[in-house]
């Protein structure tokens, strides 16, 4: 269970959202600067709420008495655009979150993520190298290869051509249903939120506008902007 | 033709950019990444040197590093010698006025880092120390590189702070720069001309190599290839 509850004043307008989640890939949709990456931000740490409570799987990451750091989060966070650390190789950028010790202790999980990502051919390869599609599995191996308790993507697709995204919406699908790890994924695109998300949040100005489940997700957006 | 000045200008320079890159490092971070009140003060503070006739700040040098002041009585009594007209008085003259050469490239790499790579570096486990060792000095490196050879380029033609100083005391604190000065006062114009010819070559050769290296060292782009 994923506990989402915060209030933020930000420059333009104050957020103000409150939402429970499951082990399920979450959608977050809605205009530019209506707070939909603060969201993602503030369950990675980055942001730190004026109030409320964060909590992953009975862990609590914000609350009055609470404000875990970042790096003790264990959240995988992909930001928008391409974040992977240009002067080191695909694998030297996956391994970037592990000592050298637990590399080695995960060494069968490191091999799994290749082989499951389609990316063992990418290992020596540079960030600048690399296509759309290929850098989006190099960032999500990297952010899984930590075990994440929950991952937030923050439009992952689109720097992705179309002939990728297929493959890399199967892989997000695969990473929620078989090692249970819950989703939230910030996107404009309808069409990717109706075939990816189980649930839809519509965001405006801070708040929550509209909430679409499962195949009723292509309605949205109901409010106009 | 007495080359002792240019090593001691050398020596100088090497000692002085150790200690400036060790000391702007953890300032340029500060002031890049830390917001306090008063942080447009520190930052006139440390870019003062840049715009103070080296002589006024070779005179405040001069006077702190005296038996007067606490800091030379304090000197004095730990090393049993003085700060002013010697080696080490200085690199501490020539730290303070090639500070800001060494903070202000450093400083606008790190702010020019991309904040996604440190947000990413910070959700994958790193402590704000691996953050800076992993992520801010990598990206910044090309500042970091022009800070140190700038530093080094700037203390090398010293002159003002230097004579102020450290006098010119042959194979302590004669550096090239006013060994030169001494020769044209002597009339000694060829030594001169051949002294002067060489700092100029030295000059040149260090900026070009600041120039080379940032090119070399220039962090690749990380744009996706369509």
């Amino acid at each position: 269970m994923i506990l989402i509850d915060f209030r933020k004043k930000l420059k333009t307008f104050d957020m103000d959202v409150s939402l429970r989640l499951g082990r399920e890939i979450t959608v977050l949709t809605g205009p530019n600067g209506s707070g939909k990456s603060t969201l993602l931000r503030v369950v990675a740490g980055l942001v730190k709420p004026d109030s409320g409570v964060i909590a992953v799987n009975g862990v609590t990451y914000f609350d009055e008495k609470t404000n875990l750091p970042p790096e003790e989060r264990k959240t995988g966070y992909i930001p928008h655009g391409n974040s992977l650390f240009p002067w080191l190789t695909v694998e030297e950028n996956v391994l970037f979150g592990l000592t050298k010790a637990l590399a080695l202790q995960e060494e069968q999980w490191i091999q799994e993520l290749y082989s499951k990502l389609d990316m063992a051919h990418l290992k020596k390869r540079y960030p600048g190298t690399l296509s759309g599609g290929e850098a989006q599995k190099a960032l999500l191996g990297r952010a899984l290869v930590r075990r994440p308790k929950i991952l937030l993507l923050d439009e992952p697709l689109s720097a992705v051509d179309m002939a990728a995204r297929p493959r890399i919406r199967l892989f997000i699908k695969e990473v929620q249903k078989d090692w249970g790890i819950p989703v939230i994924m910030v996107t404009h695109d309808q069409a990717e939120a109706h075939t990816m998300g189980d649930r839809a949040f519509e965001l405006f100005e801070g708040a929550i506008a509209a909430v679409a489940k499962r195949g009723r997700i292509i309605k949205l957006p109901m409010v106009s902007y | 033709m007495d080359w002792q000045p240019f090593y001691i200008s050398f020596k100088l320079a090497l000692v002085a950019t150790f200690f400036l890159v060790l000391l702007a490092l953890p300032v340029a971070y500060a002031l890049a990444f830390r917001n306090f009140r008063g942080k447009p003060l520190a930052e006139a503070f440390f870019a003062l040197p840049i715009v103070l006739p080296p002589t006024v700040l070779g005179f405040f040098v001069l006077v702190a590093a005296g038996n007067l002041s606490p800091v030379g009585r304090w000197y004095h009594e730990i090393f049993g010698t003085t700060l002013a007209f010697s080696f080490e008085g200085l690199v501490v003259a020539s730290v303070l006025y090639s500070f800001p050469f060494a903070v202000q490239p450093m400083q606008n790499a790190f702010e020019n880092v991309d904040k996604n790579l440190i947000d990413a570096a910070r959700t994958l486990g790193c402590s704000e120390w691996r953050n800076f060792l992993g992520v801010i000095l990598p990206a910044g490196r090309r500042g970091v590189v022009t800070g140190a050879m700038l530093s080094f380029a700037h203390t090398v033609g010293e002159f003002g702070v230097v004579l102020m100083v450290g006098g010119s005391i042959p194979g302590e604190t004669k550096v090239a720069s006013i060994a030169i000065y001494e020769k044209v006062e002597m009339v000694q114009y060829k030594e001169a001309a051949i002294m002067a010819a060489a700092l100029l070559a030295f000059s040149f050769v260090a900026l070009s190599f600041v120039y080379y290296i940032n090119k070399k060292t220039s962090v690749p782009s990380a744009t996706f290839v369509k």
